[in-house]
Parts: C-alpha cells; structure tokens; sequence
C-alpha cells in the first residue's frame, strides 16, 4: 500500500465517513485506525464466541481481511462497528461449528428450575458485582458456564448482554430474525443464571 | 414490588425488552404481579443479578504479538515494527 497518501488519524477523530472513505482509497494510516478502534472488541467478541485465544486470533485477521476487502460495499447508513460485529460473528460462529466433537448443552426444552430456591440466589447477589468476582472460583463458573451454551444461544448472550448491542442488531450480527434471537437469548440466560445458582446453593450438578 | 433502584431496573429491563414503555398497561401488570409474587421477583432479580456478574468480567487486551500479526497479516506493519516471528 506504499505511495498511498496519508495523515495522521491517530492526533484526530476523524468522522466515521471520511475514515472509511480514506481506507476505500487504501491509506494505511486509516487502515490503521479501524484496525486500532475496533481490534479489542473484535477480539473479545471472538474470545467469547470461540472460548479460544489462537481461534480468536485468527477469527480477528479473517474479520479484518474481510471489512477491507468489502470496504468499497460497506454502506455509510450503517454504522461501521454494527458491520464489523456482522462479519466477525459470522467468522466466529462458522469456524465453532465446524469444530466438531463439542458437547454443548441442549437448552431447547429448558425451563426454569423450579426445585431451585431464586429467592436465596437473589439474596446472596446482593452484593456489589466487583466484590463478588473477586472469587476466582465463581468468575472460573461464569466462562464456563458460556463455553456449554450451543452457538445460537451463545452468539445471542454475547451479543446481546456482553456487547450490548440493541436487539436489532444482534439479530442481524447474528443471522437471524429478532423473535429467534430473543428465544435464544431467554435461554441462555437460564442456563447461566441455573449455572450459577447451582455453584451458590453449593452443589456442583451444575456443570 | 418494592421501590428501589434494583426493582425499578428489573421492571425497565423486562418492559424495554417486551418492547413496551415503563408506563404502559403491560409493565403496570408486570410491575403488579411481581410486587405480589415472591417467586416471579427473586426469578426477576437472580436473572438480572446473574447479567451483571458477567458485564462486569472484564474484557481482555488484545496481546501485541497478535495485534503485530494481525497488521503483518494486512500489510500494515512499518518498518521500525518487527513482526513477531522476526
């Protein structure tokens, strides 16, 4: 990409618009700075989908490759991080069904527990979030809690109560329509909260 | 229901994701029925006490040697940038 002209993007924010339509040109620079703006969540996106640091790095490069190789499609109406969530859910979700051999969950018919006493986990969450993950122990069953979940109900969670993305958008990141991801969501929400309740009631028939 | 900060964002949380303004009937009747329903409340609050746990896992940095592949990898690496296998 040499003899491209450049400027300095890292002493300024640029807007969204004249970054990209700098980087459809080929300015490294700009290359630069939507590698530099939107690595660490692309790559925790993928960390959480993939539950693997070498798959998530090379779901990261597959991501970037792709956004510049798509750049000239990429429509302005659209915000460039939504897109860039597409295409590396997409990469992430690909690459942890081709996988094989994985046990997951199967939380199609889940429904809540009712043997499980919500009013006691409820209490003991009645604590400052920090304070609690200082237990290694816990935040260790909260990650692998996420690792069991199927890919459709993880991508949905990740999405949805990690990355925040509104529902819209994590149906669309995802590939399917809000109604779907809603469902996944509900349940992979179950599952983890179960998770959990099953490590605070201190029996450990939870995973 | 009671009228702390805590029940106040389940019910926003649960009407924000039905869809339906705070002020609407729907969220009155779920803001009714979880004031009179023990099981439905602690369900309510363990749910959304179990989302915070995980939005507060602290997201990772990404390691430099990948970042170093990474642009390597797209061609963005200057010169005074040795990749990570050099």
């Amino acid at each position: 990409m040499g003899g491209k002209r450049t400027r300095d993007y890292s002493a300024e924010e640029p807007s969204e618009e004249r970054l990209v339509e700098a980087a459809r040109r080929g300015d490294p620079k700009a290359l630069e700075q939507i590698v530099l703006q939107h690595q660490k969540m692309v790559y925790n996106l993928a960390l959480r989908l993939t539950r693997d640091t070498d798959e998530a790095a090379v779901v990261m490069q597959e991501t970037f490759l792709k956004v510049f190789a798509a750049l000239s499609r990429f429509r302005s109406r659209s915000h460039l991080k939504t897109w860039i969530y597409r295409i590396a859910t997409n990469e992430a979700l690909q690459r942890l069904r081709h996988r094989g051999r994985r046990t997951f969950v199967d939380l199609d018919d889940l429904e809540a527990d009712p043997e499980r006493d919500f009013g006691y986990v409820a209490q003991r969450l009645d604590r400052s979030a920090h304070d609690l993950l200082e237990d290694r122990e816990l935040r260790d069953r909260l990650e692998g809690a996420i690792g069991r979940l199927p890919p459709k109900h993880r991508a949905a969670f990740v999405l949805v109560d990690i990355e925040r993305l509104p529902l819209r958008e994590a149906a669309d990141a995802a590939g399917i329509s809000v109604a779907a991801l809603k469902t996944n969501l509900h349940r992979a929400r179950l599952f983890l909260r179960d998770s959990l309740a099953a490590y605070m009631e201190g029996g450990k028939d939870g995973g | 229901m009671g009228d702390s900060q805590e029940c106040r964002e389940v019910l926003r949380r649960i009407c924000a994701e039905a869809g339906k303004s705070v002020d609407s009937a729907f969220c009155r009747r779920v803001a009714r029925h979880l004031e009179e329903c023990a099981a439905c409340r602690a369900q309510a609050v363990s749910l959304r006490g179990t989302l915070e746990l995980y939005r507060c896992l602290e997201a990772e940095e990404v390691p430099e040697e990948i970042t170093r592949d990474l642009k390597k990898r797209l061609g963005l690496l200057t010169p005074q940038e040795p990749s990570s296998s050099s």
